[in-house]
């Protein structure tokens, strides 16, 4: 195996390259060789090949992914409930690495949290109106007949249900407005 | 797994990429919560805790926490709809392992909805911390005794 010529030496451990080492009185010149850069030096496969696990990422690389899945959805969650589009989290999801997969399937299953939430709260709030209803108006119906056969009679006026039921409803309907859709 | 005195490196909890709600309430002092409930409670189950040192090897048992959730909710909504909106939640996920690695994870979530008048959003906040805590708690220690 050929040496590398002096100047390819390793520096030393100041950083000083090895002091020249001056020819022999009256001997020839060694240095630099007659055949210089020796045929052999560098090799032919110069630099080496970097095998595949070693190679860079390249330029566009998207940033590390700094959220687990759950808080993801939470962000997501946050982000619907400010307002902010479907596209634009979208976009700020690809930025930091999410795929676009996992992004929409992460989109799709919050928009389907707030739907169903929204929901919920309108049917609960129709069937506490309905029961509300129900027992008042039952309770006046049993009250005017039984007012019809003795003189007198009591009624519920049961105006809770009714009331924060429709709240309920409408505040519900608000959020069903507010769900975004699940594609920008 | 006997946990009895074994020793057990309990990363800080972690804010990073958690949702956080823009609003005005001290969540240092709901960190502060969760971390000292959950080392009382791991504590008082026998595990033998300690902080990170940088330059050193974690303990025999690891765990990472961090924080998905803090949403110290509405006064006004609790006020409205008490028990369906408006609600001061507090949730964390982590993981427990070994040097090796990872062998099993923890989710707890904390939900206030009451008080008086809608209830304080900071004290709401750190009840549900300190709920959390104590579901994270008890899920390690589930994780721990299978393992």
């Amino acid at each position: 195996m050929n040496e590398p010529p002096p100047d390819h030496r390793p520096l030393g451990p100041a950083g000083v390259p090895p002091a020249a080492v001056p020819p022999a009185a009256g001997a020839p010149a060694a240095y630099p060789p007659a055949a210089y850069p020796p045929a052999a030096y560098p090799p032919a496969a110069y630099p080496p090949p970097v095998p595949p696990a070693c190679q860079p990422p390249p330029a566009y690389a998207p940033f590390p992914q700094f959220r687990s899945p759950l808080q993801w959805k939470a962000y997501v969650r946050t982000q619907f409930d400010a307002g902010q589009s479907v596209a634009k989290v979208l976009s700020e999801m690809a930025a930091t690495g999410v795929g676009q997969q996992d992004a929409y399937r992460l989109v799709a299953d919050v928009v389907a949290a707030m739907r169903k939430r929204a929901l919920a709260f309108v049917v609960g709030g129709v069937v506490a109106v309905l029961v509300g209803l129900a027992v008042t108006l039952g309770t006046m119906q049993a009250a005017r007949q039984a007012a019809e056969s003795s003189g007198s009679g009591t009624y519920i006026m049961w105006w809770g249900p009714i009331i924060f039921g429709a709240v309920a409803a409408v505040y519900g309907l608000y959020l069903l407005g507010r769900v975004p859709s699940s594609h920008p | 797994m006997d946990i009895r005195g074994k020793l057990c490196t309990l990363y800080p909890i972690s804010w990073q990429g958690a949702a956080v709600a823009p609003k005005q309430v001290d969540f240092n002092a709901v960190t502060q919560t969760f971390q000292s409930i959950l080392v009382g409670e791991l504590g008082r189950a026998g595990l033998d805790l300690r902080m990170p040192v940088a330059g050193t090897p974690d303990q025999e048992i690891v765990i990472h926490g961090q924080i998905v959730r803090a949403d110290p909710g509405s006064r006004l909504m609790r006020w409205l709809f008490t028990w369906f909106a408006g609600a001061a939640v507090f949730e964390v996920e982590g993981q427990i392992g070994a040097a090796a690695g990872p062998f099993g994870g923890f989710n707890a979530k904390g939900t206030r909805r009451a008080g008086v008048g809608g209830g304080d959003s900071q004290q709401l906040l750190n009840d549900a911390a300190k709920l959390a805590a104590q579901e994270s708690a008890r899920q390690i220690l589930a994780v721990l005794a299978a393992h």
